[in-house]
């Protein structure tokens, strides 16, 4: 019963939005898309207007066009997520919105809605010292302008009732990906793989979010009562940003491991904080956002000290043999956060692996890598 | 290692007094630290000197500058591969790794240091005005080592389709203001002495006055033959980093015009047969500033030069009765962080009004919030005017992104196709 629940989650949520069935179904109601490039971004309000956010991760692509707008030194995320637009694959966009969250996607988006045919673009700044009340009230009213904004573009009006159910949804989400974490990674047995749930999340992103939820309720019905094989390999944890694609969460698989919780940002950074659902909601959302576990593009005061602290009650609720940090090249943030995390990492004694993450992973070098790691956690 | 490397040659009396200037402003900081009469603070070069003016008890000192003049004296090298050493990449920001090395390695190491050295900080200010992502990663690794407070100032970047220089919402404005009021506090905190308005006002005055002699410097720079190049006006960016909101900064211009102004008179130009007017963008290799006379071979000066352009404020006056208000649009208007379209915008109008032949973008592989925008500007400007553009990639502070034979191969190359074009 999984795997027929797992083929229809696929078949609704294809990475490449122009076979995106959920995109053709909602277009077909003549409801608009909206494509969104960042994590920080509130797409509550979005969802509220009948309006389809859907993530852009990107992918395995070749790059024929992107080359003519950007250099080779941004992250393959970028560069794959221009090739995307360029080839056609966002055809089916109305809107693109961003978030500030680092300069190679600011870039992005300038040189996408340059290039694009779109009737609806919006950025976000979202603060870096995301600690202050000054950024709250900031964020607050820039979530304003953005709800201003969507409200022209479909000429009606957000109201607080439909923020808030909007909100109710999406917590929704966040409460039944948790629940298939716990699945995953409080048990010794394997009941749900790390790529099964890691394409789930994924999967929420490029769907409409009741359609998402039933799926889910649909995955943990079928997981009741299953006892799940036995694991002994090494339990892995996932660290960083941006992944386009889950080959990564493939080669631990194939080299023995098992990735059982991550803090990236197609993961566990995307619903582990949840919107309180008792406040305002522009005022709830600017919160949550600005809040949520930091990505390494964030700066304030705690910024480490709070990437840590989830990165290690993942690890122990999750019981965690070994971290990999996926380091996409000429990702800045990425780059300035690593050192600092894995000196505290090796501090308290939890093996670590760093690997670098190119468009397409040199398989060969990685699987070595990572068999190599496997054995010294098994020797441990 | 050390590369093959050419000082820049100057044209005027006035830019050689940069760094003796600078040299004392050093030596008396050094004196304050010894006779421990005033504190010691690291800020980002990002032009917020008026507040730091304001206060005027304790001594700022840049390592952006400071990184600058490693470089120039050959000694960035084994900073930043002390740096990576510690686990960062040599792909992060060459500035920050120089200064990191600095900080980690600076002892153990005992280099020639320009100054004498950093004296150690006090406390540090952080702005991200002019470099959004990398400043903050940067000073926090340095708050994090020294243990000392740090106050960040969060600049927004104007978000593009809804604002530009002219149209600031005003939620922007007002997050800014409210930051400059913390910083304040904090500095009081940090030195125990109060904030003075009418000082404040007199700063902003003076920061304004320093903008407006910029403005009419970068005027003369339009006569032909141009009588200042790209090889003198780098060195502008450490006086607007050191003394804008002073005296001194306001005398050293008006010198400055004062000397260009007989030149243009005189119709004296950086070369006798000025034949290309040339554009360079972004931030010059520190270690080898002869590359801006390389060009004068071919009869090619660098009259308009992006870098200089980003510690000065030249879009409208400042309101010295309204400090904060002015401050505020003034830091929310770093013209490298502005949004793609309108930077390209104001190239091509420097291309227009500085009747450029050719265009040197220097693409630094370790500044991605410089360099990114080239692609698109090289587009426009071949499209719009077909105008020769060059993108050379090079670093601004590590020698090891830098080959002299190639990067010269390419522009005896680019200048033989201006030729052609001219000749056409």
């Amino acid at each position: 019963m999984l795997k027929e629940v797992l083929s229809e989650v696929r078949s609704q949520s294809d990475p490449i939005l122009s076979y995106n069935k959920s995109i053709k179904d909602w277009r077909e109601s003549g409801r608009s898309v909206f494509g969104y490039l960042c994590t920080n971004i509130p797409e509550e309000l979005i969802y509220a207007a009948n309006v389809l956010p859907v993530r852009l991760i990107g992918g395995n692509l070749e790059l024929y066009q992107a080359y003519n707008h950007l250099p080779s030194f941004v992250c393959c995320f970028t560069r794959s997520c221009l090739e995307s637009a360029l080839n056609g694959d966002y055809g089916d966009l109305d809107g693109i919105v961003m978030g500030y969250g680092c300069d190679a996607g600011c870039l992005l988006f300038h040189i996408l809605i340059k290039n694009m045919d779109l009737a609806y673009r919006f950025f976000v700044y979202h603060p870096l010292n995301t600690e202050t009340e000054y950024a709250v009230r900031f964020f607050e009213e820039e979530l304003e302008r953005f709800k201003s904004s969507i409200e022209e573009f479909i000429g009606g009006s957000i109201t607080e009732e439909l923020i808030r159910d909007a909100i109710k949804v999406y917590n929704k989400n966040r409460i039944l990906l948790k629940r298939l974490y716990d699945i995953r990674g409080k048990n010794d047995h394997i009941i749900l793989t790390g790529t099964q749930v890691a394409e789930l999340v994924v999967s929420s992103m490029l769907m409409e979010k009741r359609k998402s939820n039933r799926l889910l309720v649909g995955v943990l019905e079928s997981v009741k009562g299953v006892d799940g094989i036995h694991f002994k390999g090494p339990r892995i944890h996932v660290s960083g940003s941006m992944l386009s694609d889950l080959e990564l969460f493939d080669l631990i698989e194939e080299c023995g491991g098992m990735v059982v919780s991550d803090d990236i940002c197609i993961g566990s950074r995307y619903f582990w904080n949840l919107v309180d659902e008792y406040k305002r909601p522009v005022t709830a959302l600017a919160e949550r956002y600005l809040r949520m576990i930091p990505c390494a593009g964030m700066c304030s005061g705690n910024h480490l000290n709070t990437r840590l602290a989830h990165i290690k009650k993942m690890i122990k609720d999750y019981k965690v043999d070994g971290v990999i940090f996926s380091i996409p090249n000429y990702c800045d943030p990425q780059q300035f956060d690593y050192p600092f995390i894995a000196e505290e990492l090796e501090k308290e004694g939890i093996p670590f692996l760093a690997i670098e993450v190119e468009k397409g992973l040199n398989e060969a070098r990685v699987k070595n890598k990572l068999e190599a790691f496997f054995e010294i956690l098994g020797d441990q | 290692m050390v590369v093959k490397t050419e000082r820049g040659i100057k044209s005027l009396n006035t830019t050689k007094e940069v760094y003796p200037t600078i040299k004392r402003y050093i030596r008396e900081a050094r004196i304050a630290k010894q006779e421990g009469t005033r504190p010691i603070s690291w800020v980002t070069a990002s032009g917020i000197q008026e507040i730091i003016w304001t206060m005027d008890n304790f001594i700022a000192l840049y390592p952006e500058n400071f990184n600058g003049q490693c470089a120039a004296k050959q000694i960035s090298l084994p900073l930043m591969e002390e740096a990576e050493r510690r686990g960062l990449s040599r792909e992060l920001c060459s500035y920050a790794r120089n200064t990191i090395g600095y900080m980690y390695g600076c002892k153990d190491l005992s280099l020639p240091y320009p100054g004498g050295g950093l004296l150690e900080p006090d406390f540090l200010l952080l702005d991200n005005g002019n470099c959004t992502s990398v400043h903050n990663k940067w000073w926090r690794i340095m708050e994090n080592h020294f243990r000392v407070p740090l106050f960040m100032l969060d600049i927004p970047i104007l978000t593009p389709t809804r604002m530009n220089r002219d149209n600031v919402e005003r939620h922007y404005i007002d997050f800014v203001i409210s930051q400059i009021k913390a910083c304040f506090a904090f500095l009081e905190d940090q030195t125990g002495s109060r904030m003075d308005m009418d000082k404040f006002k007199e700063v902003v005055r003076l920061s304004d006055r320093v903008g407006e002699l910029f403005d009419q410097f970068l005027e003369l720079r339009k006569a032909k033959p141009c009588p200042v190049g790209g090889e003198d006006t780098v060195v502008l960016p450490a006086v607007m980093v050191y003394f804008t909101g002073t005296k001194t900064g306001v005398d050293f211009f008006e010198r400055l015009i004062k000397e260009t102004e007989e030149r243009v008179k005189d119709h004296e130009g950086v070369i006798k047969d000025e034949k290309y007017r040339l554009l360079v963008d972004n931030i010059p290799p520190f270690y080898t500033l002869g590359l801006f006379n390389y060009f004068q071979k071919y009869g090619g000066v660098s009259v308009a030069e992006t870098y200089i352009l980003s510690f000065n404020y030249n879009w409208r006056r400042m309101d010295a009765d309204i400090p904060f208000e002015s401050l505020a649009r003034k830091y929310l208007a770093h013209w490298y962080t502005l949004p793609l379209e309108e930077h390209v915008e104001l190239v091509c109008r420097m291309v227009e009004d500085y009747e450029i032949d050719g265009v040197v973008c220097l693409a630094l592989r370790s500044c991605k919030v410089y360099t990114l925008h080239q692609w698109t500007l090289k587009n426009a400007l071949e499209k719009r005017y077909g105008i020769p553009t060059m993108i050379i990639e090079l670093d601004m502070v590590d020698p090891r992104d830098y080959s002299d034979g190639q990067v010269k191969g390419r522009i005896d190359a680019f200048m033989e196709l201006l030729d052609k074009k001219k000749r056409r």
